[in-house]
């Protein structure tokens, strides 16, 4: 796992001694903060319900975050739209997110599939796993 | 193959042998799934197509696919795909993945919550496929007079007694012979006359052919592979 730096809107609070699932693995659970009123205009997810950060996509450079049941991962815009003609099509159009939700000051993207999927798909998707796979094209 | 990872290959053989093994996608299926689904989903269509590539072990879609016979080293696993490859629509796959299971135990696809429907073709298929073998004996074997007169004879009747066995055998679902293996595992019998080898080998790879090519039919999953093709993918596989 991972470690990450302290959150800006919510405490890191690891689950040491437990195993954990696969599902849950790569997952930093993050307690909701009181937030500064400038910001309570806009809907932020830490505000409302428990997130978890996803250590092993959650790039702190990201600028894109996907919620994909209750787990966050932060990816860039650029690496989605490259490889994905839905995200690109998205972005192009210049309004990523449906609402104006943010994540730790990102822009959030919510989608309905499962979190374990997103993480596979993400890791690919980035290259460090099954990266010789991806370069053995002709098997 | 590019150049970059023919050089990689070349520079890396310990790493590529350490690595090849660890990094098979198709020993975690939980992984092709997911690829697969938000691959389709979201247009990651290269992504989506490199692992139907690499499935191609599983579910072979052309002949010399199957001829690596990878369905020994993966046997049943197919089945766990079954399900997502009808979700992403990936047709193309299935009569290859239908065919692999053939002489597998199925009683494991009660679980995978398949519809009704697929599971009928799949059963209805295998069934089909089952006097194949023994057709292909009864045409190609018994009747290899008319073709080669008195050359071999010998041989000819001890091949022919071996394969009337099997494929009874087969046919009453004792020990499942694969047809297509099957046929293919008798191409070294006549080593030494020309003329046999020549033979009996166009008529297994003439039996092979049209069988494989008929996959689909069988499966009654389309009229062709072409037809599956064109369903499973907007871009060319």
């Amino acid at each position: 796992m991972t470690s990450l730096p302290p959150p800006q809107l919510g405490t890191l609070k690891r689950k040491h001694g437990e195993a954990a699932s696969d599902a849950n693995s790569n997952i930093n659970e993050i307690s909701s903060v009181p937030e500064s009123p400038q910001k309570r205009s806009k809907s932020n997810l830490t505000q409302t319900q428990s997130i978890l950060k996803n250590s092993s996509v959650y790039y702190e450079d990201g600028n894109i975050v996907i919620i994909a049941e209750n787990v966050a991962f932060r990816a860039h815009r650029g690496v989605l739209s490259k490889r994905c003609e839905v995200f690109r099509d998205m972005f192009v159009v210049g309004r990523p997110c449906s609402s104006d939700e943010t994540f730790e000051d990102c822009p959030v993207v919510r989608v309905s599939d499962l979190s374990k999927d997103w993480e596979a798909f993400l890791e690919v998707l980035y290259g460090y796993r099954y990266a010789l796979f991806l370069l053995r094209q002709s098997h | 193959m590019d150049i970059g990872t023919l050089y990689f290959f070349c520079v890396n053989p310990i790493k590529l042998m350490l690595e090849s093994r660890v990094v098979d996608v198709l020993d975690h299926p939980e992984h092709v799934k997911a690829i697969l689904r938000l691959g389709k989903k979201y247009r990651a269509d290269a992504l989506f197509k490199e692992i139907l590539v690499k499935l191609e072990r599983i579910c072979p879609v052309s002949l010399s696919k199957l001829n690596l016979g990878f369905y020994k080293k993966y046997g049943s696993s197919g089945l766990q795909f079954m399900k997502v490859l009808l979700d992403v629509d990936a047709l193309y796959h299935l009569p290859g993945l239908f065919y692999n299971l053939y002489d597998e135990n199925l009683t494991e696809i009660q679980k995978l919550g398949l519809s009704p429907v697929i599971q009928a073709k799949l059963y209805r298929g295998l069934h089909l496929l089952t006097p194949e073998y023994a057709i292909f004996v009864s045409k190609t074997i018994v009747s290899y007079k008319v073709a080669r007169g008195e050359c071999c004879p010998r041989r000819w009747r001890t091949l022919q007694a071996r394969l009337c066995k099997e494929a009874i055998t087969s046919v009453f679902n004792l020990d499942r012979v694969r047809p297509m293996e099957a046929a293919g595992s008798i191409q070294t019998v006549f080593r030494n006359c020309h003329g046999c080898s020549s033979y009996l080998n166009e008529r297994i790879s003439d039996f092979r052919k049209d069988l494989f090519a008929r996959l689909p039919e069988i499966f009654d999953l389309g009229e062709s592979w072409k037809e599956l093709k064109k369903i499973t993918c907007t871009f060319p596989l």
